[in-house]
């Protein structure tokens, strides 16, 4: 499901580095090295990162604590999005898609 | 693969780096083991790698401090060693840490080892509250001012710290469209903090100054109210605020609508003591904050030989306190260990000590000021408690009603606390529903915790395993 973003990159204030190209869930998408993937999904328009009994889940703390964010990044299922920055080429894939599919 | 360092430092916030460069200092070898990918904790985050970023101006003295520390840190990089990534889920016989790093299992042994986890922030739950778009008040500044980017363009914080002023002057600069505070907290009903507040004179006008400063680019001020309930499908988009009474709870009939993007809910920090836990070092529950902590000697020494706690993780103080936290546990051990004299010693430990002592009052008062209070506990059935698991209210309550009265008992009958982030964000939650049924605390207590802390492949210890065998 995909939101159409509200989310924007500051520009004022802000140099950033390179550009890097993201795999999330088989869908290129850009990003900037230093930010996190949850940055980069959000930026995206996905605010979504999974599901617990069918309820959507998103981004909840953004330091590695809650686990809402969880997400099976080049193979390694339970990554915590919020504190793995992105590298160029990196898989990620959201963790319940099945759950996603019989609704 | 085993290391051993004399001093083992877990957490790279200013607690932990404070320790770390008085421990070095004195010529000791110390590790610290992060997290994160980079070290300054919460508070004193660097720019991302690439990244160069022109802070605002409210934040600029904070970071300098942090910047100081960092500085300080990496002069000393001969006798520091920083993992970072490096995520602590175990610990063998109080002597060694068992992290996980870069996909394989290493443990560090220790002679001291300083636990300096910092805080997690109180989760407090309303109807609608696990919809995506609702973040911590923390996690929304750092990725506003860390990560450069702004996730909606109409904001609304709420709750009750002093935090929701800084990350509302944050989304303004960033330019948000519009932002609503919504603050628990009133300034009637701490009217009789006056005199002590007074005494703080600064805190009173910095406060002020940067409310007005808010008010003039527009900022909406609701005071005192809760989110008392957030609406959306996949994301959130409405939400209905109420007015509180002097306990908190809503008052039928007050509520009003706005229309949101984001929310960001700032209802103060916990300490973050999972080692501390596991280590088994005593806790004593703190009836005001409503939390667990840690105790210590005022040497920073748990109630486990060589084990220190500092900094938010022993009960929140806030950046200055664990600071001088950080280096009064740092110095103690390199007395300790005979790196520094009993003269040393005794002069500078008093310097610190004396210091702490004066910024404690004004943490105090901060703290009195924004305590919860329980109203906000106050919960409709259907609200969702557990995040992970989806257990609401209704279901907890049913636990205890069952005849629950020890926290992990009620863990088994609901499953409340067995997902991914294991009791991390409902816990507290938990808690504070069980003294509302008229348990008492000591009855309550906290749950245990087992290791792995966070989730680890199986087929890492599969690897350790047979490496094990070739030692
Ligand atoms: S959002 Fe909480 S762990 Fe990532």
């Amino acid at each position: 499901m995909y939101d159409k973003s509200l989310a924007m990159r500051q520009k004022k204030g802000f140099k950033r580095g390179e550009l890097v190209k993201i795999v999330y869930n088989g869908q290129i998408i850009s990003a900037y090295k230093g930010e996190t993937i949850a940055t980069a999904l959000i930026a995206a328009g996905h605010l979504v990162s999974g599901y617990s009994h069918s309820q959507p889940r998103g981004v909840y703390c953004n330091i590695g604590i809650c686990h809402s964010c969880a997400m099976k990044v080049n193979g390694i299922g339970n990554t915590r999005i919020c504190k793995t920055l992105v590298t160029d080429g990196c898989q990620i894939e959201s963790q319940n898609d099945r759950l996603r599919e019989i609704e | 693969m085993t290391h051993h360092y004399k001093a083992v430092i877990l957490g790279a916030g200013p607690a932990g780096l404070s320790a770390a460069v008085e421990l070095a200092r004195s010529g000791t070898e110390v590790a610290i083991v992060e997290d994160n990918p980079d070290v300054g904790g919460q508070v004193y985050r660097q720019p991302p790698e690439g990244f160069i970023i022109k802070e605002e101006k409210h934040l600029v003295a904070r970071h300098k401090i942090g910047h100081q520390l960092i500085q300080n840190l990496k002069k000393l990089s001969g006798k520091i060693s920083i993992v970072h990534n490096a995520y602590t889920w175990g610990l063998c016989n109080n002597k060694c840490l068992a992290v996980l790093h870069n996909g394989k299992i290493n443990l560090i042994e220790f002679d001291k080892l300083f636990l300096c986890e910092g805080a997690i922030e109180r989760s407090i739950p309303f109807r609608g509250w696990t919809l995506p778009g609702i973040m911590t008040a923390g996690g929304l500044q750092k990725m506003v001012i860390n990560q450069g980017l702004l996730p909606g363009k109409r904001f609304l914080l709420a709750g009750s710290s002093p935090l929701l002023l800084s990350v509302a002057a944050s989304l303004v600069a960033a330019g948000a469209e519009f932002v609503g505070v919504c603050e628990a907290t009133s300034y009637l009903a701490n009217l009789r903090l006056l005199p002590n507040i007074l005494t703080h004179g600064s805190l009173l006008s910095e406060f002020i100054s940067m409310q007005q400063k808010l008010l003039r680019r527009s900022v909406k001020f609701y005071r005192p109210y809760t989110i008392a309930s957030a609406e959306g499908e996949a994301k959130v988009r409405k939400a209905i605020l109420a007015k509180l009474d002097n306990s908190w709870v809503p008052i039928p009939g007050s509520e009003t609508q706005i229309d949101i993007d984001i929310v960001g809910l700032g209802f103060g920090f916990l300490p973050h003591a999972r080692l501390a836990r596991l280590c088994g070092c005593d806790h004593v529950y703190d009836p005001l904050q409503k939390y667990w902590k840690p105790m210590t000697d005022q040497y920073m020494q748990s109630s486990q030989p060589n084990i220190y706690i500092a900094g938010d993780s022993k009960g929140i103080g806030g950046a200055d306190v664990a600071e001088l936290d950080g280096r009064i546990a740092g110095m103690h051990a390199a007395f300790e260990l005979g790196n520094i004299t009993q003269r040393e010693f005794s002069d500078q430990m008093n310097v610190l000590l004396n210091k702490k002592l004066r910024i404690k009052k004004y943490v105090l008062l901060l703290n009195q000021i924004f305590a919860p209070r329980d109203g906000l506990y106050d919960l409709d059935g259907d609200t969702i408690v557990c995040r992970c698991e989806g257990i609401t209210a209704k279901e907890i309550l049913a636990g205890i009603d069952l005849g629950a009265r020890d926290i992990n008992e009620l863990k088994r009958i609901t499953r409340f606390g067995m997902g991914l982030c294991q009791g991390r964000t409902c816990e507290s939650i938990v808690t504070q529903l069980m003294i509302q049924r008229d348990v008492s605390i000591n009855k309550i207590g906290y749950l245990n915790l087992r290791p792995p802390l966070s989730p680890v492949q199986l087929g890492t210890f599969e690897t350790a395993a047979s490496k094990d065998i070739d030692r």
